[in-house]
């Protein structure tokens, strides 16, 4: 697979898709959903930029592009920097006095507005032929010793100094390398990034530069996500109080982290005249880290509910002669954001009250070998060895035929896909209510809930409720069709891939985001988000 | 899940923090230098010879000991502030067990060089008798392996109880030069003071051996050192230099001086008088031990330490200003204390020198050569503030100056008349002393920025 080599070509492709940490080297959601795009939309010419970590997470190709991909360009963040990098550079006059002056006003911003402004002034002057800094000039020119003082008295005065200047410099690093990259960015006609963070900002200078029209489609909120990341890092210095304060918030080293990726997130909102996300919920996330929301799409994933009609046949008839035992089937990685543990605790509750089930859990393990072990030891202390299974990863059209329902205990999702191909079987689901699930299972607008409850919803981190629900899906077998099939009709009408490719064809072809300014066009695919609003809940 | 964030926590753990405190104890070396007292010990022999009555004898062992100690500081140098660099690394490193068989090592090698060096010396280019010659030989290698000691014993700044030793040693050696003169002359002269100097460096043997003892044979790792520390040892072989030059060329190009027996030349009416203004430098040497080693250096530690202990950068400053504050009143007071001491010495030369039947030309010299003693203590102090600092580069253009001026300074002086001589000596001093406070003023209000933007990115 890996010695899938595409062709060089000086072509401009239509659509350049920025991404970050995922497709094609990085199995999951937004790598299936990319590699959807880049095959469903065969007539379009496909540019891959790819943002990766370090080059050894980035060997072995999980999916094959399609020959429509016509490029793929890789920029590892986390690889040393070049030799070249490291050294000073002797530049003197003014492109390094306009340089510091830009940089000084771009941190000391006192609004929002302000603080874009500076970005945008100082990778104008970056772009600039007499404008070379290094990352070594960075490190040891004066007046960026100056300005990091300067900064580190404005906003982290009181704090362990050794500790602000390394995680200034570990900070800036990325995004310098980030900025290095932006040369590389393919020419194409439309730019898109599958998340802000990085590839946002990759994505909005492409798309400036080249005067493009750029979209963003998150599936998770970036933003949020590096919150959660940052709030908990053990990494980042944060002193312990000495007296209890509950007005106490982060420590400012973990503001400073905080505060990068909220300024990427902002950066790449106002810089997308197009915002979309998988699912309602997510929009108002979108609104509070700083998108416009006349810029706000909603626009689910989509899947082809007709390649599941074989499972879904061989399932109604296994259910018709009432076949034992009774299979609860959890399709997803063995990782903590998953939360198997309590699944399998939930397991334990159930098998106590109906010992004719048994729980597949489908799925790799190896991502996090410690927790799966630790999943592992707890299904033998629970003695569930006969009840549990861990099967590793299947071949997901065969084995849905064999689950009566699907489980998920998830403690965060997006739009999960596996919901929509348990349904496209006719399987129901019992799931936490994170993400899109409730929408998914319940439906979202009134005239989505008629088709009736494709299954459950359950609080997070609770195994007895996740048990009580599954045991009330499977006391009533009968109801095991009608609740999947409820499922089944939801995914066509509503989740069909065709559908929903169109809408991307018809972002992608539109001439009307001639200038990169311009407002969102009439392309109110779905409903108005607000409307959704006010059904939900 | 979309997006990579920060995968820095391998990054960071690889980060040692603690790489920012670097072991700078080899800095004190230059404070209780060998040299100064090699120069002291000149000075007072030269004193206690004169008031014991001159003679031929005398003056061939005065000379072949101011010869002994010219090599073995010379011959030494490098070395000297190589092996302190790596001892303070070991003490850093928490490698205490390796300095004992260092130091047995470091004085297996200087009594090697000091026994070619010597025999190649007193037994081809010195005339006298064969156990005057030998005793030579063996005096060079006793006075190399006490510079030895010194520069071990200055890891341990047990200040008294080396002051101690020296104290004994010295006493021993006197004693056992005058009852050998007496007994057997010459050779006499040189086997007693070398039975003297050999007590003195078992003493400070026994020093080392209380605090670093392990039963372990000699390690001559530190040779390794040499690699990565060239300007570090150019460094020890140009301020011995800068000090002994102008001797040799006044012993070899001045009208006044002679041949004393075969290569060995003396200039005693400079000589005499330069040793005797070295004497002058106790009190300067003890407020620079008190106040630069000890006031500077606790700041500068704590500096450091701060840094690792995750200090606000306020705090570091405050720091910093507190080792300025401590440096300036550390060279205001050497000023004041060896400027007293100079001054008076200065307007009392005259009497005092004649008490030691010194004339009016050693008189002018001793003069000369006092302001230029007074400065180098000066130089002293900001060249160990400029180790302290790791400012290799500059301490060895500070010693560069000291001893090119100091060289030419002489040679011109020569030229001109008696008035001139030992100018070179006090103009090298202050040329190095000009520099040295220039640099030592910029790179100390710097010291923040250099220990943190001259961190690498990536370990090594």
């Amino acid at each position: 697979m890996n010695d899938f080599e595409l062709p060089e070509s000086e072509e401009i492709a239509d659509v350049c898709l920025v991404l970050e940490g995922t497709y094609p080297y990085v199995q999951g959601g937004v790598s299936s959903w990319v590699h959807q795009i880049v095959t469903q939309l065969s007539e379009l010419k496909f540019a891959l930029f790819f943002l990766g970590s370090v080059k050894e997470q980035a060997v072995k190709r999980k999916y094959i592009p399609p020959p429509n991909v016509i490029s793929i360009t890789e920029v590892f963040l986390f690889e040393p920097l070049p030799k070249a990098q490291l050294q000073e550079t002797g530049w003197k006059g003014e492109p390094r006095t306009e340089f510091y002056l830009r940089l000084k006003n771009f941190y000391q911003a006192k609004s929002e507005t302000e603080r874009m402004d500076g970005w945008w002034a100082l990778v104008e002057h970056l772009d600039r032929d007499d404008v070379n800094p290094t990352f070594g000039n960075l490190m040891r020119d004066e007046e960026a010793w100056q300005l990091l003082s300067d900064l580190n008295d404005e906003f982290a005065a009181e704090e362990s100094f050794i500790d602000f200047f390394w995680a200034v410099r570990f900070l800036h690093l990325p995004v310098w390398i980030a900025l290095l990259g932006r040369t590389k960015v393919p020419p194409a006609k439309v730019y898109h990034s599958v998340s802000t963070g990085y590839a946002g900002m990759l994505g909005a200078i492409a798309s400036r530069k080249r005067k493009k029209p750029y979209f963003i489609t998150e599936h998770g909120i970036y933003t949020k996500e590096r919150i959660a990341e940052i709030s908990q890092a053990t990494w980042i210095h944060d002193p312990p109080s000495r007296y209890f304060d509950v007005t106490r918030g982060l420590s400012p080293l973990k503001r400073l982290w905080i505060g990068l990726f909220v300024f990427l997130g902002v950066l790449t909102y106002s810089a997308a005249q197009l915002i979309v996300s998988l699912f309602e919920g997510n929009t108002g996330l979108q609104i509070e880290f700083g998108a416009e929301a006349r810029r706000l799409q909603v626009v689910p994933n989509g899947i082809d509910p007709t390649i599941f009609d074989l499972a879904l046949e061989k399932r109604r008839k296994r259910l018709e002669t009432g076949s034992e035992p009774v299979v609860i089937g959890f399709i997803g990685r063995v990782v903590p954001i998953k939360d198997v543990k309590t699944l399998i605790r939930a397991a334990r509750s159930v098998v106590a009250r109906n010992p004719n089930v048994r729980f597949d859990l489908i799925g790799p393990t190896e991502e996090d070998p410690e927790y799966f072990s630790e999943c592992q030891q707890m299904v033998e202390l629970m003695g569930l060895k006969q009840h549990v299974l861990f099967l590793g990863p299947q071949n997901v059209r065969e084995i849905l035929a064999d689950l009566d329902l699907c489980v998920m205990t998830s403690i965060s999702e997006g739009l999960p896909l596996v919901i929509l191909e348990g349904f496209s079987a006719g399987v129901p689901c019992v799931a936490t209510d994170v993400g899109a699930c409730r929408e998914l299972i319940f439906g979202r607008t009134p005239e989505d809930k008629a088709l009736g409850r494709a299954g459950l919803l359950t609080k997070i981190c609770s195994p007895l409720d996740t048990a009580d629900a599954l045991l009330r899906v499977i006391s009533d077998r009968k109801n095991l069709v009608a609740t999947g099939e409820a499922g089944r009709v939801r995914v066509e009408r509503y989740y069909q891939q065709d559908d929903i490719m169109g809408i991307y064809r018809k972002y992608y072809s539109d001439t009307s985001w001639a200038s990169p300014d311009a407002p969102p066009g009439p392309y109110a695919a779905l409903d108005d988000p607000k409307q959704w609003r006010k059904d939900s809940v | 899940m979309a997006g990579i964030g920060f995968k820095l926590i391998r990054l960071l753990d690889k980060q040692s923090y603690t790489g920012v405190l670097q072991a700078y104890g080899y800095a004190a070396l230059i404070g209780s230098g060998p040299w100064v007292l090699s120069m002291m010990t000149l000075g007072l022999l030269g004193a206690v010879l004169r008031a014991s009555g001159a003679g031929a004898d005398l003056d061939i062992f005065f000379v072949s000991v101011t010869y002994v100690f010219a090599f073995s500081l010379v011959a030494t140098g490098p070395l000297q502030l190589v092996i302190s660099r790596y001892a303070a690394d070991r003490v850093f490193s928490r490698e205490d067990h390796l300095i004992f068989p260092s130091y047995l090592g470091a004085t297996i090698l200087v009594f090697l060089v000091g026994a070619v060096i010597g025999a190649g010396f007193f037994l081809g280019a010195v005339p006298g008798p064969l156990a005057f010659r030998f005793a030579g030989i063996g005096l060079l290698m006793a006075v190399s392996g006490i510079w030895m000691s010194t520069v071990f014993l200055s890891a341990v700044k047990d200040y008294p109880s080396v002051l101690k030793c020296f104290a004994a040693g010295y006493s021993l050696s006197f004693g056992s030069t005058w009852i050998g003169g007496k007994w057997a002359g010459l050779p006499g002269m040189m086997t007693g003071f070398l039975v003297g100097q050999i007590g003195l460096f078992l003493m400070l043997f026994l020093v080392i051996f209380r605090e670093f003892g392990v039963r372990e044979g000699p390690s001559f790792k530190f040779l390794g050192y040499f690699r990565n520390h060239k300007v570090l040892a150019t460094c020890g072989l140009v301020y011995n230099l800068g000090i002994w030059i102008d001797k040799p060329l006044n012993w070899w190009f001045s009208s006044h001086g002679y041949e004393v027996a075969g290569a060995l030349w003396a200039a005693p009416l400079y000589d005499e008088a330069v040793y005797l203004s070295f004497l002058s430098v106790a009190p300067g040497m003890a407020v620079f031990l008190l106040s630069v080693e000890t006031t500077f250096a606790l700041h500068y530690e704590r500096f450091f330490r701060q840094v690792v202990e995750k200090a606000s950068l306020r705090e570091l400053r405050k720091t910093k200003q507190a080792m300025i504050d401590a440096l300036q009143e550390g060279i205001s007071r050497m000023l004041k204390f060896q400027g007293g001491v100079t001054l008076l010495l200065v307007i009392q030369a005259e009497t005092l020198l004649a008490k030691l039947g010194l004339g009016a030309v050693q008189t002018l010299v001793f003069r000369t050569t006092l302001i230029g003693v007074f400065l180098l203590v000066i130089l002293l102090a900001l060249l160990t503030v400029l180790f302290y600092l790791d400012r290799l580069k500059e301490a060895l253009i500070a010693c560069s100056l000291f001893a090119v001026v100091n060289a030419t300074g002489t040679l011109v002086g020569l030229l001109l008349d008696e008035r001139w001589y030992g100018v070179g000596f006090t103009a090298g001093a202050a040329t190095g002393v000009v520099y040295a406070m220039n640099q030592t003023n910029y790179w100390l209000n710097r010291i923040d920025y250099e220990t943190f933007t001259s961190q690498p990115l990536y370990d090594k």
